[in-house]
């Protein structure tokens, strides 16, 4: 199974953006100073994410074999079963960025660390989906789903997910607690796939404000898309 | 009012991190009283951010701002304030429980509550019950917020109102519960005292609590 690791992606983080976002006026000192810890972050950031390119095979009606490990999920079995290929994935704004910000003591400048760390776990994030895309071709339609995003494949989705993941995982610095819980905090998981319909978790996810919806609810169909 | 507490309000208001201690010092130039300037200035100006952070204005950057913009002011105030000015109102513990990572909304609670006099214990997440416990005891803190975000987590609230029992200290702490995955019914279920939908929430609840009759 090829497995990718990319831990050269870069961290583009424009200096005016991040202070009209974290409100600080344009030209004071809190301004600098937030300047200046984006300056330390930019030297040190290494945002990164692995893949691996797996297989696919239909096991039964509510489980699916990615990369020969089984993963028991209806709607998993429902998006994979016909799209052939899956990329099991996981993403993070990097160990570097993370010991750094523990250095933070004050809550303005943790917080601004955070967000930082968050930015940069969103730039491996979209680098990962612009290289899978230039790799599959103009024209191809990745959707993703993250283990514990929705209660069909709960958070103990995460164990398969490693395991096909294998090595990839620490080579980009991420792992696992006991309680399945990704180090660094500021990571994700999930399995990227094809498909010609757009599958977003959000169209199964009922919280009406959520910062991050990309699509609307649609209760019907968790129902309607399964059989 | 004088229009320099006003000018105070204002810099709260409108998140003047660098010009509020010399507004706040012009105030006291101009003999008003530091209680005074607490109540009109500061205090005002937080309830113009809640406000606006209810209405959907203000986000948690904005509210972590305004909380500076205090911190910045009050030690200029406190000099000069008798030792009843601004009594606090307490101590509350705030983890995101075990198993779960989601901190944003934890950490507005956290501002709202500290800017509102509470002395925030602020123990991060992916926090197992034993050390909320123990954070309980040593700190004497009565009263803890519990944020959970995952579905699949929400028995650790559980776990943490049963570790308050087993250690004797249950009748002695509040546990008010909220997160984007939490609800009235839950936190019967749980056992836990309160559910508060938002962060505004968390501080009405709390403030029942700490009511002085
Ligand atoms: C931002 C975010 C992240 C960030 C976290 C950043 C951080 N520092 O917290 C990142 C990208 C790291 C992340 C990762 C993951 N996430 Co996430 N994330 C979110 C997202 C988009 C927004 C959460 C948020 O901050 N909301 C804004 C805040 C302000 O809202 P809030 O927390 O609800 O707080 C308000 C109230 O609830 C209340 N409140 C909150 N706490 C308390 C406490 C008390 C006492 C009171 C009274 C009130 C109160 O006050 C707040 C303000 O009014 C949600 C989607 C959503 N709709 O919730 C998913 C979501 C929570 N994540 C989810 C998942 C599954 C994950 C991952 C496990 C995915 C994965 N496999 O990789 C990972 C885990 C990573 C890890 N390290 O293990 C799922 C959970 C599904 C479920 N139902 O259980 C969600 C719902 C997305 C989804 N639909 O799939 N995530």
């Amino acid at each position: 199974m090829e497995k990718v690791i990319l831990d050269d992606i870069p961290f583009g983080i424009e200096g005016k953006s991040l202070a009209a976002l974290l409100k600080a006026r344009p030209g004071s000192r809190t301004e600098a100073s937030l300047l200046a810890m984006l300056r330390e972050a930019r030297i040190l950031a290494r945002p990164k994410a692995a893949f691996a390119v797996c297989d696919v095979k239909p096991s039964g009606e509510n489980a699916v074999e990615v990369g020969g490990v089984q993963f028991t999920s209806r709607v998993l079995h429902g998006n994979l079963a016909g799209s052939g290929l899956a990329f099991p994935f996981a993403a993070t704004c990097g160990t570097e960025l993370e010991a750094w910000a523990r250095e933070r003591k004050s809550t303005l400048h943790s917080f601004w660390a955070d967000s930082i760390m968050l930015m940069a776990l969103g730039c491996a994030v979209s680098f990962l989906e612009c290289h899978l895309k230039a790799r599959l071709g103009e024209g191809a339609r990745l959707s993703t789903m993250n283990p514990g995003s929705l209660e069909d494949w709960p958070l103990s989705g995460q164990a398969p997910l490693f395991s096909v993941l294998g090595s990839c995982a620490p080579a980009i610095g991420v792992s696992l607690n006991d309680r399945m819980v990704l180090r660094p905090l500021k990571s994700v998981s999930g399995i990227q796939f094809l498909s010609e319909k757009g599958f977003v978790n959000c169209s199964l996810c009922p919280r009406e404000s959520c910062p991050a919806r990309r699509a609307p609810f649609e209760p019907g169909l968790y129902r309607g898309g399964m059989h | 009012m004088k229009e320099s507490i006003l000018a105070v309000r204002k810099a709260v208001d409108e998140l003047d991190l660098d010009g509020v201690t010399g507004l706040v010092r012009a105030c006291l130039d101009e003999g008003a009283s530091p209680e005074e300037i607490f109540q009109d200035g500061i205090t005002a100006g937080l309830e113009i951010v809640g406000r606006k952070f209810e209405e959907g204005e203000y986000f948690l950057a904005d509210l972590i701002m305004a909380g500076e913009v205090v911190k910045e002011a009050m030690p200029v105030l406190k000099e000069r304030m008798s030792e009843t000015g601004n009594p606090g109102r307490g101590k509350v513990i705030l983890a995101t429980v075990a198993g779960d990572i989601h901190e944003i909304g934890k950490n507005i609670v956290g501002m709202i509550l500290s800017a509102n006099g509470y002395e925030v214990i602020d123990l991060g997440v992916d926090v197992p019950a034993d050390r909320i416990v123990g954070a309980a005891r040593s700190s004497g803190a009565g009263l803890i917020g519990l944020s959970a975000l995952l579905t699949t987590m929400v028995d650790s609230i559980r776990g943490v109102v049963d570790a308050c029992s087993a250690a004797g200290i249950r009748d002695r702490v509040r546990i008010v519960i909220g997160g984007a995955c939490t609800s009235r019914g839950l936190c019967e279920e749980m056992g836990a005292d309160a559910y508060g939908e938002t962060a505004i929430d968390a501080l009405r609840i709390f403030n029942g609590y700490t009511a002085r009759p």
